[in-house]
């Protein structure tokens, strides 16, 4: 093994330098994109949000990707949403309807079943799941999933979940605030933990301003 | 292959099939390397069962002399009789009294032309493992295998694999194949076994066969004996216009028809596509799991039937009987048909953990409900689309059998005002209507939640809802009793962005999405 090959990967802390061969999705907004490791969402990979309330999940945050994304597979999969993704909204924000899958399920487990089958299955581009509670092992199970399947798994969760340890490749905690949103991370694999990166969102264009 | 021939004269037929055979290798290839036009062009295969009224009966007994009778106009007539029942000098068209009275022993049935039928619909079911082609005739089948001929190594090696097949369950059946369907079923009712594949040897091949085949009327034959006519040989050196006027204009057709000369279209046999399976436990199962090897079986005779049928799965379900005769039924959902033993069984397996019943299991069954045409697809060879395809299909599949059909859906939009109606569930992969308005919230509560107003503020939980002036009216819907005329504003509390409307009849405001 060579100090290069070392530096390939993915697993290994490298302090402050931020390494940008991974593969990643750009999210949209230029303040997330120059902190994320790779320059954006990282694919193959769970991704944890923590939100304030979930019925309030900041969607807006994660379209730009999800319009990015849409053409790459037959799916993007909402597991159990907490009201109604509207269709109409997601059709001006530049999503191929045709290819949503929206899944309710009755109960926990067959929301851990479905999201594993979606992530794993490599046919969805995108999965987006609100599970209520995950334990660490059902989160690893996830985050393998995604591995495996290179799909980019999203999870929005209470804030409740905080003192959690998670096994998310990155997870990042949410406040609204008046123009939009700030945003800690809380772990990130591969780089820093960037603190108080405040979005903004306007209508029509997002932007962002960096604030820290 | 002689002892396959337990016929009056073995030698004759055996002579005269592999003289044909010679033929057969100089025209048709017997490699299946060798490029043919076979697609286009028929080739007929007529399997004649000379003792069908007693095998349709189940009478295979050969050593007690049998007999078939049926009601004449004035008496009882002996229709068939077993080779031993022959031997004794039974004869068809004999009177059932005079066949008892020569025979004390023999044993009669009455014919039964239900029960031929059905008889015959199975061996075609059967024969459809060499064509899809198949004619029900009243005395065997004819099948079409022109386009067969390579798929099973070359005709000589067709012929013998349909031969094992039926001598197996058939008493001396002939089988002839002819380039002509009318000479095929002809020379099959004669008993000659032969192949003939090209047009030109057809007349040297039928020449010999008495003309009373083709005419069957009292008044036709005694004119046959007038004019000396005794073989098909002889009507076909005949002046066409002058058998014409004798006979019937229909037997110059017939005689066309032999020869190749005029179309002669078949009815293609089409058994309604049926499937139902069921096994009796001997002893109650009360693990699911102990099913498997029970649901593997079944599946692969699904299989099996499907690729006989050329046919695929649209809709299939178990059903699961238990010890106190509770049935359950445990539909398999497909999103396209199917006819692969291993994505049937995955499926099943996923449609077996989501049913909740209540074991031991007694019985089970397996039912084919809906049926489409397998139209096999070419490949490319260097495409992967329709491997995604596929994938992208067996998830929603997986998804559907594990958590039921309803909890899997797509989503659309739909050409209405109403925002509530602006959308709806439909299938995985369905395209919507294309709207045009004012921009739409990301969520929709399904039910708008009232909005508490105080002092002329609207409050959201604690916080006070600033609105913005432009408003959109939407006034729609009153042809379905469903009515809504509301002002639709966009408001925002400190931190989130709501859309909220005023309904214009009761003055109540209500939130109805976030941005």
């Amino acid at each position: 093994m060579t100090l290069e090959s070392c530096l390939q990967r993915q697993d290994i802390w490298r302090s402050r330098k931020i390494s940008k061969s991974s593969d990643a999705v750009a999210t949209g907004f230029k303040a997330l994109d120059h902190r994320l490791p790779g320059g954006g969402w990282p694919k193959g990979a769970l991704t944890e949000i923590l939100v304030e309330n979930v019925i309030r999940s900041p969607l807006w945050l994660i379209l730009p990707m999800l319009a990015a994304l849409t053409t790459l597979r037959s799916w993007q999969a909402w597991i159990n949403p907490p009201a109604l993704p509207y269709p109409p909204g997601l059709d001006q924000s530049g999503i191929d309807l045709s290819k949503t899958l929206l899944i309710e399920t009755k109960d926990h487990a067959e929301i851990l079943w479905s999201t594993e089958q979606a992530l794993r299955s490599r046919a969805c581009s995108t999965v987006i799941c609100w599970p209520s509670k995950l334990t660490q092992t059902e989160m690893r199970r996830l985050q393998l999933a995604a591995e495996d399947g290179d799909t980019l798994g999203i999870c929005f969760r209470n804030q409740t979940a905080l003192r959690q340890h998670s096994m998310a490749t990155l997870r990042m905690r949410c406040y609204e605030s008046p123009d939009g949103m700030e945003i800690d991370f809380l772990k990130c694999r591969g780089g820093p933990l960037h603190q108080n990166i405040s979005l903004h969102r306007l209508r029509g264009n997002t932007s962002a301003t960096i604030n820290t | 292959m002689a002892q396959l021939y337990p016929q009056k004269n073995p030698e004759r037929i055996n002579k005269a099939r592999r003289h044909q055979l010679t033929l057969a290798k100089a025209e048709w290839p017997d490699t299946p390397t060798a490029p043919t036009g076979t697609q286009t062009s028929h080739l007929w295969l007529a399997l004649h069962l000379p003792l069908l009224p007693l095998e349709a009966l189940g009478c295979q007994q050969k050593n007690w002399p049998t007999a078939v009778y049926t009601q004449g106009n004035r008496e009882q007539q002996i229709v068939t009789a077993n080779p031993a029942a022959q031997n004794s000098g039974i004869h068809t068209r004999m009177s059932l009294s005079a066949a008892r009275a020569l025979v004390p022993s023999l044993q009669t049935v009455q014919q039964s032309i239900d029960l031929e039928k059905t008889y015959l619909r199975q061996l075609a079911i059967q024969a459809g493992h060499w064509t899809p082609d198949i004619t029900l005739l009243e005395d065997g089948l004819l099948l079409n295998i022109a386009g067969s001929i390579r798929l099973f190594g070359g005709i000589t090696s067709l012929v013998d694999q349909i031969q094992i097949w039926i001598f197996e369950i058939a008493i001396n059946p002939c089988i002839a194949v002819m380039p002509t369907a009318a000479s095929a079923i002809l020379c099959g009712r004669s008993g000659e076994s032969l192949i003939v594949n090209s047009k030109k040897d057809i007349r040297p091949a039928i020449n010999k066969l008495p003309a009373t085949y083709l005419i069957t009327d009292i008044k036709g034959r005694r004119l046959l004996t007038q004019i000396g006519a005794r073989t098909i040989g002889d009507l076909l050196r005949l002046p066409r216009d002058g058998l014409a006027r004798r006979f019937t204009p229909n037997l110059i057709t017939q005689l066309d028809q032999l020869v190749g000369d005029a179309p002669d279209p078949q009815i293609v046999f089409k058994s309604a596509l049926k499937f139902s399976e069921q096994f009796s436990l001997d002893v109650a199962v009360s693990n699911m799991a102990l099913l498997q090897p029970l649901t593997h079986q079944l599946l692969e005779k699904l299989c099996d039937y499907l690729y006989k049928k050329h046919a695929q799965a649209e809709e299939m379900q178990w059903q699961l009987t238990n010890d106190r005769e509770e049935i359950y039924n445990i539909p398999v959902l497909l999103t396209k048909p199917n006819r692969e033993l291993v994505s049937l069984s995955e499926l099943s397996r996923l449609a077996f953990e989501n049913a909740q019943v209540k074991a031991p299991i007694t019985a089970i069954m397996l039912q084919v409900n809906r049926f489409s045409v397998f139209i096999p697809s070419s490949k490319d060879l260097f495409e992967t689309r329709t491997e995604n395809r596929n994938e992208s299909n067996s998830i929603v599949e997986k998804l559907r059998n594990r958590l039921g059909k309803n909890a899997v859906h797509g989503l659309r939009t739909q050409a209405d005002h109403r925002p509530e109606k602006a959308w709806d569930r439909c299938d995985p992969g369905q395209i919507g209507a294309t709207l045009f308005g004012g921009a739409r919230p990301l969520w929709l509560l399904e039910t708008p939640k009232s909005i508490r107003v105080s002092n002329g503020r609207l409050f959201f939980g604690n916080q006070t809802l600033s609105i913005q002036p432009s408003r959109e009216r939407i006034c729609s819907g009153w042809w379905d009793d469903q009515a809504v005329r509301r002002d639709y504003y966009f408001a925002e509390t400190a931190s989130i962005k709501l859309w909220i409307f005023r309904d214009l009849d009761s003055g109540s405001w209500h939130l109805h999405g976030i941005f």
